[in-house]
């Protein structure tokens, strides 16, 4: 038996493959939990969008899955060498297309209402939406990928991986948060999806939430696979570095708060009306 | 126009991660070489993705779509091997030895093809 020659840069354990169903871990039940009852809001959702418009939410789903299948592929083949179990990159869509959306549905909703507390109602229906979605959504999708270390920490071994679990859950939120845009905002028919579709996916610039939660995937990958290589003070900076994206959707957000008007921001649930969208 | 600095920092992270990569996969195959499972030449293939590709096409155009068929399972199996290799605990191991043998045994089969055996001597393979 000869032992493994230790040359340098060798990385051990890098080609070990983990499943998501890791029975034996309280994080893994936690997913379970979440994922599973905020499935069942979320395929109510789904099926309200349906009977607004089947059309229009058939529309929705093909364009989506047009515009999220190369990004997928593009992600999932990017990493070379070892490529993710599909049940982690799997699990990962899910949470970011369930319960991340779900429950960002209920915090914006709730965060509007401290806002509008602490503020004049004026003012809570301008900034709502810019000054506590970006966190409360990216909060929301970095826990996801949290229980995804704590699920499957021996997966987490490089940077890369970071970068496949965060851009598939950001692509699973971007998607589900698009049909909700579709139905609930633009209205739901064929033409109003289309137009939809251009604002919201191809003039608002593709794959935003894919970035975002890809960089933030990025540095929880950091931290996690660089531990006992790398002080801890150096991780939590690089980490902190990586993971910085909810600021530019906050500023998006500014900027969107700045040109709507209250009554504009009233005439939907989530803070931008059809009308803003369509300029 | 928003989404470009984030762009530009995925895509610094993603190479910068590649890059690391690429140099556990090749410390993980460098003693490989020494034990001729691979070669140089089939190393340096496996660390440039481009290369891999253009060496795929060449093989096509060589020998054929079953010989790049082969050559793409060979490069997919080497790059196992070095997963593989992280994954036990000596260079003995029976799962690495029976890799090792797979390996050998489809680069044979590659090598059988006329085409490839072209190939393989050109100066593109080098």
């Amino acid at each position: 038996m000869r032992p493994m020659e230790a040359s340098p840069g060798f990385r051990r354990g890098w080609g070990r493959q983990t499943s998501l169903f890791q029975f034996r871990r309280p994080a893994f039940w936690a997913y379970a939990v979440v994922v599973g009852g905020t499935g069942v809001f979320a395929v109510g959702a789904q099926s309200a969008f349906r009977q607004i418009s089947p059309s229009g939410w058939a529309l929705s789903w093909l364009l989506l899955a047009i515009y999220a299948l190369p990004v997928f592929l593009a992600v999932y083949f990017l990493d070379l060498y070892e490529r993710e179990p599909l049940s982690l990159v799997f699990g990962a869509v899910v949470w970011g297309a369930v319960a991340a959306t779900t429950l960002a549905g209920i915090g914006n909703q709730g965060w509007g209402l401290v806002v509008a507390r602490i503020g004049t109602p004026e003012f809570a229906a301008r900034w709502t939406a810019a000054l506590t979605a970006p966190f409360v959504e990216e909060t929301l999708k970095v826990i996801g990928l949290v229980l995804l270390v704590l699920i499957a920490t021996e997966e987490w071994d490089d940077v890369m991986d970071g970068f496949v679990y965060g851009a598939v859950c950001g692509l699973g939120f971007a998607v589900v948060e698009d049909v909700f845009y579709f139905i609930g905002v633009f209205g739901g028919s064929p033409s109003a999806v289309l137009a939809g579709f251009y604002v919201r996916v191809v003039s608002s610039g593709l794959y935003g939430h894919v970035l975002y939660t890809a960089l933030s995937g990025m540095g929880i990958a950091y931290f996690v696979s660089l531990a006992g290589e790398v002080p801890i003070r150096r991780r939590v900076l690089v980490a902190g570095g990586y993971s910085w994206p909810p600021w530019p959707g906050t500023s998006s957000g500014i900027r969107r708060g700045s040109t709507c008007s209250p009554r504009e921001w009233k005439d939907s649930a989530t803070g931008c009306s059809s009308r803003w969208l369509r300029r | 126009m928003k989404g470009v600095p984030l762009l530009a920092l995925t895509v610094v992270g993603v190479t910068l991660a590649r890059r690391r990569e690429r140099g556990w996969l090749e410390s993980a195959l460098r003693s490989e070489v020494e034990r001729g499972t691979l070669s140089t030449v089939e190393l340096g293939l496996l660390l440039d993705p481009t290369a891999r590709r253009r060496s795929r096409r060449d093989v096509r155009a060589r020998a054929g779509a079953g010989a790049a068929r082969l050559l793409k399972r060979l490069q997919r199996e080497q790059v196992n091997l070095a997963m593989i290799k992280t994954r036990v605990e000596t260079e003995d191991d029976p799962d690495l030895e029976r890799h090792r043998q797979y390996c050998r045994s489809l680069r044979n089969a590659l090598m059988a093809v006329p085409g490839a055996v072209l190939w393989a001597s050109s100066p593109q393979a080098r």
